[in-house]
């Protein structure tokens, strides 16, 4: 199998005649680390819920591991949404042991380390944390799977720069050879060093998918430069 | 992993019924202890209390009634179709998995809710009748009991504890149809709540009336069951007349159908319509 993420005339419509999504081609292989980017509206969040099953799509497909998504593939995909998504009673130890309990490729030592490292109290509530440190929580558990494929939504939109950093190096030395990583996110000039490839989507559509290296090269500037040429308003 | 669900379900839902039911205890034992003090001193100060308590105890059985149902329909929403539902919905799990798991919470909460409120009956009594010799008066009640089993044929008793089982099957379907209904409510963007209630309702109307249609409607099956207690002279004659096991059996086949097609119903909606946006 070449492909960890396939997406063939994928669309989806929340309104009659409203596209977010409008006959997305896709293909993701496996070991990259790929920028999803584009400006508010442009369908980033829906693509990752449509790859998840939160979303049905309207026409086309998507599969994962060449599978609709279902039991088996989110078996293999680790997923971290934009917003608060956990139930706010449980305490950070018990969440982790949730998803002990759940995803087979969990690695709860490696939570702990990471809780630890950044001064997260694994007896805390999560209703008691702040919004960083709860988003914090969020990405440490997703990140804390031996997944196949992770999809991020917003990572390090809501944590500061010191946290960026720790998170970032570990996206980079989390991940392994046969798993991508998919990075939905506005912060491109601190995510850049670490991608390989860029989707930028448009009003829907995809409008480019590049190599990050080939970009820099032919275009002689930046992901970040080349985002704000292209999305200026 | 169904096991595993609903692990983490009975633990998200114990706090909100186990404080309900100690609400529940507390108030019987304050109400009864009440009229117990007021019997044993017949002061006007106490005779205060007790229609305070009686208060207090009404609208605790009230709230437990209300809070069981709004426990059901907030858990299956907010877990499955809020915010939670992108944790719920992203485990390794079926829909069928995740729709069973609630199922059995919610039957074994409110089977605890009805417990509890018969517990607090009992406690209610006891405390009342405290002034009275309970234990001298128990074989006089062992003799009513043996009396009124050697009345009734074993039909009776059969129709009785079938009954018991109809009622079970029918709470299960209830259950399921507002799972279902949460669903269809889910498809419409603009008014989700509201649509879900609209739709428990037809529901429940279309369940009823296709029961009528069958001549099983609730009607036969309550007369049957009144006749059979308020009438004690003409008791087999009127199972036997009404055909009431025959009716019932035909009752509980259309419970299962409809909790059937309500699970079904959710299941595929889930599968398919899921749209958490």
């Amino acid at each position: 199998m070449k492909e960890l993420l396939t997406c063939e005339g994928l669309t989806k419509s929340y309104q009659k005649g409203t596209n977010a999504l409008d006959n997305i081609e896709l293909h993701i292989g496996f070991g990259r680390i790929v920028g999803l980017l584009g400006p508010n509206g442009s369908g980033k969040t829906t693509l990752i819920k449509l790859a998840n099953g939160l979303l049905q799509p309207t026409a086309g497909s998507i599969r994962i591991a060449g599978m609709d998504p279902g039991p088996d593939t989110k078996a293999i995909v680790s997923y971290l949404p934009d917003a608060a998504w956990l139930p706010d009673w449980m305490r950070v130890e018990q969440l982790v042991e949730m998803f002990r309990d759940f995803y087979a490729d969990f690695d709860p030592a490696k939570a702990n380390e990471m809780l630890e490292k950044l001064e997260l109290s694994p007896k805390a509530p999560l209703k008691s944390l702040s919004k960083g440190n709860k988003e914090k929580v969020q990405l440490i558990l997703a990140m804390s799977r031996n997944a196949r494929l992770y999809l991020l939504d917003e990572p390090i939109g809501g944590v500061d720069p010191a946290a960026r950093d720790y998170i970032l190096n570990t996206i980079l030395t989390n991940y392994s050879r046969d798993a991508s990583v998919i990075i939905s996110t506005h912060l491109i000039e601190d995510v850049e060093p670490v991608l390989d490839e860029a989707v930028f989507l448009k009003n829907g559509r995809i409008f480019a998918h590049r190599s990050v290296d080939e970009l820099r090269e032919t275009e002689g500037m930046s992901v970040d430069a080349y985002f704000r040429e292209v999305f200026k308003c | 992993m169904l096991k595993k669900l609903l692990k983490y379900e009975f633990k998200a839902t114990a706090r909100t019924y186990g404080g309900m039911y100690l609400a529940l205890l507390a108030a019987s034992v304050l109400f009864g202890g009440s009229v117990w003090r007021w019997n044993s001193t017949n002061s006007d100060a106490y005779s205060t209390l007790v229609g305070l308590l009686s208060l207090v105890y009404t609208a605790v059985i009230i709230g437990t009634v209300v809070v069981t149902i709004m426990t059901i329909v907030q858990r299956f929403y907010r877990n499955l179709l809020g915010r939670e539902g992108y944790l719920m919905h992203t485990l390794p799990v079926t829909e069928t998995q995740l729709v069973t798991s609630k199922l059995i919470s919610s039957t074994v909460w409110s089977l605890c809710s009805i417990l509890a409120a018969c517990l607090s009956f009992g406690i209610l009594a006891v405390l009342m009748m405290a002034d009275m010799d309970l234990l001298g008066q128990l074989p006089l009640m062992w003799s009513i009991i043996r009396e009124a089993f050697a009345r009734y044929n074993m039909e009776f008793w059969g129709a009785l504890a079938f009954s018991g089982v109809v009622g079970f099957v029918r709470m299960v379907s209830v259950i399921a149809c507002i799972y279902a209904a949460c669903m269809v409510g889910h498809q419409f963007k603009n008014h989700p709540a509201l649509a879900g209630i609209l739709s428990f309702f037809v529901m429940q109307y279309v369940q009823g009336w296709l029961e009528k249609l069958l001549q099983i409607g609730t009607g036969v099956y309550e007369t049957a069951i009144y006749s059979a207690v308020g009438d004690v002279g003409s008791i087999e004659t009127t199972v036997s007349a009404l055909g009431y096991m025959g009716s019932a059996m035909v009752t509980l086949g259309i419970a299962v159908a409809f909790g059937v097609f309500w699970f079904g119903l959710t299941v595929w909606l889930m599968r398919n319509k899921l749209n958490l946006e």
